[in-house]
């Protein structure tokens, strides 16, 4: 079947079976090596990526489901004025340590400070509860974000 | 496995009028996981989650009308739900996690007939109404008449569930609560849930992981309806033959019946 979707802000069309998963055919036929499977189940959102403007397990999404679609990954995130604040606040809090899990949480970070950027614990809390770190606890990550929500309230993006 | 695109509703209808029980795939959620670890493999998948006329949230005749494939997310941060029915929407915040709801669909949760599906026991006791369509027309069905045993529902070869109608009642009518008991707070799956409204004339209250598919529990209901004085004692034999707890590797019997106690009382003072 031929899928035709944008990944990273470009058009691209395949030829493939529409019953792949959208995290393999990332991973495999496109190389975007950010997105990672861990349960593949849904639980843990290593293989978090931006589909239509919403974050989302690529594991659970099948390729026919991307027809006509934007796909965002890690690659592109990491570029942008907020990608780039949220790493540098992931840095300064260490709230990277193994890092697994880091390129599923950028995107869910990403998502919820260019949607309603609110230095709120609770509010931060759920945007990431799908994502799941096995080294930090988490406190660290939820400095993070609330460093980046002060930044960009504070006016750092322009 | 055979993968169909329909291009149309009618198209889609008549597609399953000739296949043998194929998956209808939406969201995904469910059946994408199946699909990798090859577990109860259909000959045909036909995916929906495309056709307009499946999508979307609506009011018509004082009803709220619900596209099939509209998104548990959709559904929580939908203006219209949260004007009309924030019970609703309140309650689905903590459905599974925000990356999960933003693919798994309401007629998804339904259809897949889990007993511990988060949206059935809101569903029920908001009175929801199922559209049932095949390329015979449609029948509309209330929710609470849909399941038949474990797993197991009203739906014909060749129908599908298109919408789903909640009767809109003035906000000022009803105290509403809902609660769901899980090993941890996201992303967790019901050991027990409960659903609950009370109107002027009377209570409605419906379970879910508590019975072989989530159900109204209509002895309590009955016995809270037509009885002034509360006897805790007596309130808790009448449930005894609304629930069936069991024990599995998620929970035990005991916890549940107790969780399911506890709000009980905690929902009628």
């Amino acid at each position: 079947m031929i899928i035709s979707f944008k990944l990273n802000n470009e058009a691209v069309t395949i030829t493939t079976d529409p019953m792949r998963r959208l995290l393999d055919v990332l991973r495999e036929d496109m190389k975007m090596k950010s997105v990672k499977e861990s349960c593949g189940e849904g639980e843990c959102g290593a293989c978090t990526v931006m589909l239509g403007n919403k974050p989302v397990t690529s594991c659970l999404v099948n390729i026919a489901q991307v027809e006509g679609k934007e796909v965002l990954t890690a690659e592109a995130i990491s570029e942008t004025p907020i990608g780039k604040l949220l790493i540098d606040c992931f840095e300064e809090t260490n709230a990277v340590q193994c890092g697994f899990c880091f390129t599923g949480f950028l995107v869910s970070c990403w998502h919820y400070l260019t949607t309603n950027p609110v230095d709120d614990v609770d509010a931060i809390k759920h945007a990431i509860s799908g994502n799941i770190c096995r080294c930090t606890g988490y406190v660290k990550i939820i400095e993070a974000m609330q460093l980046a929500c002060r930044r960009i309230n504070e006016g750092a993006i322009s | 496995m055979k993968f169909h695109k329909p291009q149309s509703l009618p198209d889609c209808l008549c597609l399953l009028g000739k296949l043998k029980d194929p998956w209808l795939l939406a969201g995904g959620t469910d059946i994408n996981i199946q699909i990798r670890h090859k577990q109860g493999i259909k000959d045909d998948v036909v995916l929906i989650n495309h056709l307009p006329e499946l999508s979307g949230i609506k009011i018509a005749d004082g009803k709220l009308i619900i596209g099939a494939t509209a998104t548990i997310k959709e559904i929580a941060d939908s203006e219209i739900i949260k004007k009309e029915c924030p019970y609703l929407s309140e309650s689905l915040v903590d459905f599974a996690s925000p990356l999960i709801s933003n693919l798994a669909t309401i007629a998804g949760n339904i259809a897949n007939s889990s007993p511990t599906a988060d949206t059935i026991p809101l569903l029920l006791v908001l009175k929801a109404e199922l559209v049932l369509s095949s390329t015979q027309g449609y029948r509309k069905i209330a929710l609470e008449n849909f399941y038949t045993s474990y797993k197991h529902n009203v739906l014909n070869p060749g129908e599908m569930i298109s919408s789903i109608e909640i009767p809109i009642m003035p906000l000022d009518s009803y105290t509403s609560h809902y609660v769901k008991v899980g090993s941890r707070k996201a992303l967790t799956i019901a050991k027990a849930a409960l659903a609950f409204i009370k109107t002027k004339d009377e209570y409605r209250i419906a379970a879910g992981s508590l019975t072989e598919y989530p159900k109204r529990l209509l002895n309590v209901e009955a016995y809270l309806n037509n009885n002034k004085e509360i006897v805790n004692s007596k309130l808790f034999d009448v449930l005894d033959e609304d629930v069936s707890p069991i024990s599995d590797f998620r929970s035990d019997e005991d916890y549940r019946l107790q969780v399911c106690r506890n709000h009980l009382i905690k929902f009628i003072k």
